[in-house]
């Protein structure tokens, strides 16, 4: 009996050293150096402490600790990162999971921050707000985060980070509630502000010698003139092949070119957009410009200039099969080896934005915010808050917007010269891969396209002869991107809730819909067109534009 | 049979107490079946808040019928419905009869090592994957390179994608099912039938029957009433399978008849951005319902018509 | 049988050209896809592969094999194969032959127990929910367990015991003094080797085959099952291997003819297995089946 009572006394008291050795380390206050050391004033603590982050991963990305720019990051602020890495196509539901072990939150959520998340959330006190003077988190008094440890975001927040923009990015930033949940996620590199078309410009060139008259590339300005070129591209042979298996555009399911087909009527997006007057929103579906997008695009399907595949292309490699055969005459892609490899792609080039008999105002193209509120979130609860702090905030900086760029200055990169015009990129020699492959092993921005602060001043430099082509084919769309909805506009959470909901089905439908009139010659005209109209509006079409015309009004007034 | 009092009374102790200690080895598949059943029915009660992560079960608000009333009133609520039930309807109907026809031609082969081949090659596809067929179902379709379009030509029927095309989409669903399944659901009726009692078909070759009316009149009622019991299951597990097909399946051309209820359920949950698991509880918990009640009148129509039936 | 003369002849000849078309057309897809991976990409871009191989290769093959994903969808399912099978086994078993004893106390509620969910069941939703919070998710038991009980394999194989198995015999040997686990592992599973044959079957092409619980409770892709590769790379053609964004043009060519490798490879094992076990699955599932 006595011995069970000791084996009993005894597994108790290893069961409760166990547990207090598996509870969280104590957190220093002490340790946390506001404004660096004398020599270091990157170094955000005394003594070296892990804190958790919390990142999407995309299939190229190799693991964040073996990426350059985190080990460098590591080595100058003295936090030690324990990254949770979650793929990018299971992302939403592994980060709505995390939210169940309040225990084990991360103490930085870093990309691709959800708004409804934060909508949602944010009133419940999950996360702590940026602006909040009175911050109280994990038993630290930190106060005003970006008054007292982000004085670099603080000062590109006040200046628009430089930007010359409509876009606001305080208010941006910024809550219906006034809080600051996310830091921002910026962005002002023409070439990833938008979308590019691309055009076989040999093949018109080839088309002129075998007698037809059209127009350059860079002298298409109207829908009309796109489609008498496409169906040059049909009714000739510009592949010089002897067959006919020109495909004159082709698309992965319609994504891009719809915006540019709509855009040449006089919208960009096909769903809620702002009036070109400015005058509300309007759902761009149920407009008029949109049954001749439409008609357009079901024109182009009957007579053979799109491509028959259209809907069911998949993905970028699927569109490329056709590409590297030399058969596609326009198409979109981030740049035209992807879609048509090395072998074909000098004879590519950008054009656009287009406009039509029945819209001559300005040219307009859709374009992505500059500003975005998914940058990084911080959990309430944390106690390193300020370290996080500190962390993003060195991240908006120079050093930042480098690191996650192109890596480290000189191991990586090189200044070409005193003036810092322009720097070149070092891949190490006998590196077997491409050039993005390599950069995959410096940062996380390759794939996914993360980063705090992507900023033309540094990214715009690169001497490198395929980014300056592929900066300088982006710029003719730069003085025309419109931005659909204003990403400053702001619902509350009944309003969010609602409009989500809508959408939700609202989205299936319309893809669908678009389907039936392209694919299967849907009329667009009486009764067919008055039923879809009035679909539409089953849907709810009119509450969703009611919610965004109010948020709209109330952002101006 | 032996009986039981019969035996010494130290001994009938023994069995009794054998009995109960069988309990023991239930205990593993108990645990499994209360956590992965019968909690997960405890679990519905989440259709009835406006669950989500943050708070939890125990301080997520509650709803009342809210979910099920916004699903109701969902514009797309019949489209989501009917699709459901007709892909389950279609495939019921083949699924039944076809397998049934299969087992009365296998067992008139007379040849037994052609038997035997024509059977190993039917059950091939079923070792087949979902995931493999439907990647097979999307090369053969592909509108450039596909075997469809390349024997549609030398017909000429005009290309297309038969994946994209809601018209086509539960026939296609069905006959790769066929494909897939009808070997292997006709085993049990090839065995059935050759438990047949060789007494009833001489007895019919001397009624002058030949082999058709001796496959109608002997060998059919024999496998009849297994059908009528394999029917019943199958309605009752309608709406619960094919989740992983139709789901693979989907693409926006078809859409409209291919979302079904499990679909949509994963749909507005596990793919959403912000998921809405108390909405999706309530579809589900409907789904269920719905599934019990064609239980019940499959079983009923069966009691009605012939004899056989579950209860 | 019972033949009477020569009608029947032609009625046989009838039946065996109706079968042999069936298992014709039953064959037909596979022999394209077998021939379409060994041939060359340009031949199945261009539509010119039958039933043979076209220039034939085994390019596709060596790519197939040296796809890292791949590889590790391999290995992983064969790790969720082998564990997963034995638990399921088990777990079946176990309650099978407590079920098949009419001795068992409570033999009407545990039979209630077993059937019930087999018709109600919380769904999709709540069951995510519990092996969330059992913190399953994105570890290797979510992919051998939720689901590894198939209750109406239970009832199948309950079935089978208590009638191919007299009972008498297992209660000769408890007058001897043999224990329950005895009783088990000494009579009753040596005797029930045709459905424990087809069960081995079930489990291991069920876990093979195995892809709902990858889709619902696994997101890293460490942990991915063969089947969830394939479907990257099959049914969403989103994939390095098959050119994925980066503007190879070989690999992008390739990319139908290595599917049909990549079909080939995941069918092959299973294909290859269940002939073995055909006489094992007609008797088995015959008297399981029955009256289950």
């Amino acid at each position: 009996m006595k011995k069970r009572i000791c084996a009993i006394v005894l597994a108790i008291a290893v069961a409760a050293v166990g547990f207090s050795g598996c509870g969280k380390s104590k957190y220093d206050p002490g340790n946390f150096l506001p404004s660096g050391t004398s020599d270091n004033p990157y170094r955000i603590v005394k003594n070296r402490v892990a804190v958790k982050i919390f990142v999407p991963r995309g299939a190229s990305n190799p693991h964040f600790n073996d990426m350059k720019m985190f080990k460098k990051l590591s080595e100058i602020t003295g936090l030690d990162f324990d990254f949770t890495e979650v793929d990018t196509s299971a992302y939403d539901q592994v980060r709505s999971a995390v939210w169940e072990d309040k225990a084990n939150l991360p103490d930085l959520f870093l990309f691709n921050n959800s708004i409804s998340e934060q909508v949602y959330y944010g009133d419940l006190g999950a996360f702590c707000a940026f602006n909040d003077p009175e911050l109280v988190t994990g038993g630290v008094r930190a106060g005003h985060l970006i008054d007292n440890y982000m004085p670099t975001y603080k000062a590109l927040l006040e200046n628009n980070f430089g930007i010359d923009t409509d876009e606001n990015a305080v208010r941006t930033a910024t809550c219906s509630g006034g809080k600051m949940w996310s830091a921002l996620s910026v962005n002002n590199v023409p070439r990833d502000l938008t979308f590019k078309m691309f055009i076989n410009q040999k093949w018109i060139e080839n088309l002129r010698e075998d007698g037809y008259t059209l127009p350059d590339a860079a002298d298409i300005r109207t829908v009309e003139q796109y489609e008498q070129v496409l169906r040059a591209f049909k009714s000739g042979d510009p592949n010089r092949n002897g067959k006919a298996d020109e495909i004159p555009v082709a698309s992965r399911s319609l994504e891009y070119l719809r915006n540019f087909i709509l855009a040449s009527y006089g919208y960009v997006f096909p769903d809620l957009e702002v009036k070109n007057d400015g005058s509300g929103i309007v759902y761009v579906p149920a407009t008029e410009e949109y049954r001749r997008y439409l008609d357009t695009m079901a024109r182009w399907d009957a007579d053979g200039l799109l491509d028959p595949a259209t809907f069911s292309i998949k993905t970028d490699a699927q569109l490329a099969q056709k590409g590297m055969e030399h058969r596609l005459g326009s198409f979109c892609s981030a740049a035209a080896y992807l879609v048509a490899g090395m072998k074909y792609e000098s004879e590519y080039v950008t054009f656009g934005p287009l406009t039509s008999a029945s819209y001559a105002g300005e040219p307009l193209q859709w374009g992505f915010p500059h500003f975005s509120p998914t940058g990084a979130t911080i959990p309430a609860g944390t106690p390193y808050v300020r370290e996080i702090a500190r962390l993003l905030d060195i991240m908006y900086g120079e050093l930042g917007q480098q690191l996650i760029g192109y890596g480290e200055e000189n191991a990586d990169w090189a200044w070409d010269d005193e003036t810092r015009s322009s720097w070149t990129f070092r891949i190490p020699e006998g590196w077997a891969g491409t050039q993005e492959d390599y950069r995959a092993t410096l940062t996380p921005n390759v794939g996914t396209g993360s980063a705090l602060f992507w900023n033309y001043g540094f990214v715009g430099k690169m001497n490198d002869p395929i980014i300056k082509k592929l900066n300088a084919m982006s710029e003719i769309y730069a003085p025309y991107l419109k931005v659909p909805v204003p990403s400053d506009i702001k619902l509350t959470v009944d309003e969010y809730n609602e409009s989500e909901q809508i959408y939700a089905s609202l989205s299936p439908f319309l893809e669908n819909e678009e389907y039936q009139f392209i694919k299967e010659k849907k009329a667009t005209q009486g009764a067919p067109w008055d039923k879809y109209l009035s679909d539409l509006n089953k849907y709810k079409v009119e509450r969703y534009t009611k919610i965004y015309n109010a948020a709209y009004l109330r952002r101006d007034g | 049979m032996r009986n039981e009092t019969a035996l010494p009374a130290k001994k009938s102790g023994a069995l009794k107490k054998s009995g109960r200690r069988l309990l023991w080895f239930l205990v593993p598949s108990a645990v499994y079946v209360v956590v992965f059943h019968y909690l997960p029915i405890g679990g519905l009660v989440i259709a009835f808040l406006d669950y989500n992560s943050y708070q939890g079960i125990l301080s997520s608000p509650w709803a009342g019928f809210k979910h099920f009333a916004a699903f109701a009133l969902m514009p797309n609520f019949f489209t989501i419905l009917k699709n459901t039930l007709l892909i389950s309807v279609y495939s019921i109907a083949v699924n039944t009869v076809l397998p049934i026809i299969l087992a009365l031609l296998i067992n008139e082969i007379r040849v037994k090592w052609f038997k035997k081949s024509v059977q190993t090659i039917s059950y091939a596809p079923y070792f087949i994957s979902t995931v493999v067929v439907v990647g097979m179902l999307f090369s053969f379709a592909d509108y450039d390179r596909g075997v469809f379009n390349a024997a549609g030509r030398l017909v000429g029927i005009p290309a297309g994608n038969i994946l994209e095309s809601a018209k086509w989409f539960s026939t296609v669903y069905v006959v790769s099912g066929v494909w897939q399944g009808l070997g292997w659901w006709a085993i049990i009726y090839v065995g059935a039938l050759a438990g047949v009692d060789q007494s009833l078909h001489e007895a019919a070759v001397l009624d002058g029957a030949g082999r058709l009316s001796r496959i109608r009149h002997v060998n059919l009622p024999q496998i009849v009433p297994m059908a009528v019991i394999m029917f019943i299951l199958s309605v009752g597990n309608a709406l619960n399978v094919g989740f992983e097909k139709v789901f693979l399946m989907q693409t926006g051309g078809n859409l409209p008849a291919s979302e079904i209820l499990s679909t949509y359920i994963y749909r507005v949950s596990l793919m959403s951005k912000l998921p809405q698991y108390s909405y999706a509880a309530a579809i589900g918990l409907f789904n269920s319902a719905v599934s019990l009640l064609l239980l019940w009148i499959a079983n009923f129509v069966a009691r009605k018509l012939g004899e056989t039936s579950l209860w | 049988m019972v033949e009477n003369g020569g009608k029947d002849k032609v009625f046989n000849c009838g039946v065996c050209a109706v079968a042999a078309a069936y298992a014709f057309v039953t064959l037909l897809p596979l022999l394209y896809i077998v021939a379409s991976s060994f041939s060359a990409p340009d031949a199945v871009n261009t539509g010119r592969v039958g039933l043979w191989p076209v220039d034939f290769t085994l390019s596709n093959y060596a790519r197939v094999f040296s796809d890292t994903a791949i590889l590790r969808g391999y290995l992983n399912t064969s790790l969720y194969t082998v564990a997963g099978s034995a638990i399921t086994l088990i777990l079946q078993f176990t309650a099978a032959y407590p079920l098949s004893r009419r001795d068992l106390a409570g033999k009407k509620f545990w039979n209630l127990f077993f059937v019930v969910p087999m018709f109600v069941g919380g769904g999709m939703i709540p069951t995510y929910i519990v092996v969330k919070s059992l913190k399953m998710l994105n570890t290797f038991w979510a992919m051998i367990i939720p689901g590894c009980v198939g209750l109406f394999n239970v009832i199948v194989i309950r079935t089978y015991i208590s009638t191919a198995i007299p009972y008498e015999m297992q209660e000769a040997a408890m007058i001897d003094g043999a224990g329950n686990l005895r009783l088990f592992l000494t009579i009753v599973l040596p005797l029930s080797r045709p459905i424990l044959a087809v069960m081995t079957l079930y489990a291991a092409v069920g876990h093979w085959n195995a892809y709902f619980n990858s889709l619902i409770y696994i997101t890293r892709d460490e942990l991915f099952p063969l089947q969830r590769v394939l479907q990257r790379i099959l049914v969403s053609s989103e994939s390095n291997l098959i050119g994925g964004s980066l503007g190879d043009t070989e690999k992008t060519l390739a990319a139908e003819s290595l599917k049909y490798a990549i079909i080939v490879a995941a069918s092959a094992p299973i294909l290859l297995i269940y002939p073995f076990f055909q006489r094992f699955f007609e008797k088995g599932l015959m008297i399981g089946g029955l009256k289950g």
